[in-house]
């Protein structure tokens, strides 16, 4: 029976282990995936491609690309209904700000082609924030990834404040879009790493 | 559910034979862990025999705690055994009374020490 008992001790651990480890891998092949897809589409316009559909059929790609991929990684999310739920119900909550920004804001303001490539990223912070609050609160994760990179993308959003305020043109739209993805990759890199290694406190607990 | 006895006799109401039986536990162990699996590779993983393999996941599957499923691979067709939600919260609940005979033991055991001295 202790033997039993032993077994399923790092049977548990391993589990939980890898459900860290699969929460902070997640996020870095999202990045990486709608990352690819963005520079895919910006670097169509830069050769001359300029059909205004490329960003958002690189955005459906890249959507359903992520899912294929979270049907994967959902496997590892304890069975437990409490916490898949608020996975499956924190994702909505993700869509609130760039519900705000993308349609509830232009009824409002007068906003440009500036506007339009980089709200996305202090959106994105504030889903991800958002979702991160939701679902990291009792969910057996040992590091708050989602909290983490939402945060560190709301403030490092504070980056395009001087640049809106420089003569917007082409080259500053196109360079502010790349700034933001660089931004996203770099953060979700640095979540990934935080998560990976965290990851190890379950086994050493 | 059935009365088990742990190492010294004792009697403990309340495990499931069909999760708390060796075999068994290996299985569920590994579905547990990785979530699904093949028969092959759960035969190869528990070093038990087909026949014997294939009666214990009956067994767990008239339970509702795990499913099997066949589906086709690029290596041919292959019978796919999955832990379901309710042998997952099972295998949890199992596993905590286990810990907690165990401790009851222990703890019973250091009284007796102490009282013989």
């Amino acid at each position: 029976m202790e033997e039993a008992e032993k077994l399923a001790d790092i049977a548990t651990k391993l589990e939980r282990f890898r459900y860290n480890v699969m929460a902070s891998l997640m996020w870095a092949m999202f990045g990486m995936v709608f990352g690819s897809a963005m520079l895919f589409a910006g670097a169509m316009q830069l050769i001359g491609i300029t059909e205004r559909t490329i960003y958002p059929a690189m955005l459906i790609v890249a959507g359903v690309i992520s899912g294929l991929l979270s049907t994967r990684f959902e496997r590892f999310i304890p069975l437990e209904k409490s916490i898949r739920k608020r996975w499956h119900l924190g994702l909505l909550l993700m869509f609130i700000p760039f519900i705000i920004s993308y349609a509830l804001l232009p009824q409002i303001l007068i906003l440009g082609a500036f506007y339009f490539s980089i709200v996305w990223y202090p959106s994105l912070g504030a889903g991800l924030l958002l979702y991160g609050i939701y679902v990291e609160r009792n969910s057996q994760l040992v590091v708050r990834n989602l909290t983490f990179s939402g945060a560190l993308m709301l403030l490092t959003s504070i980056v395009l404040i001087p640049l809106s305020r420089l003569e917007i043109n082409d080259q500053i739209i196109l360079g502010s879009n790349l700034l933001t993805i660089s931004m996203m990759i770099a953060i979700y890199l640095a979540a990934s790493l935080r998560g990976f290694f965290g990851a190890q406190k379950v086994i050493q607990e | 559910m059935i009365p088990q006895k742990t190492q010294k006799g004792r009697r403990v109401i309340g495990l499931d034979d069909d999760i708390i039986n060796p075999k068994r536990f290996i299985l569920m162990t590994l579905l547990f862990t990785l979530r699904q699996m093949t028969e092959a590779e759960l035969s190869k993983a528990s070093r038990i025999q087909w026949g014997s393999l294939s009666t214990h996941l009956k067994r767990l599957e008239d339970k509702g705690y795990v499913e099997r499923k066949k589906v086709i691979t690029t290596k041919g067709p292959r019978t796919v055994v999955k832990i379901t939600e309710k042998g997952y919260t099972k295998y949890l609940e199992e596993v905590r009374k286990l810990k907690e005979i165990i401790r009851l033991t222990e703890s019973r055991e250091g009284h007796n020490e102490w009282e013989s001295n």
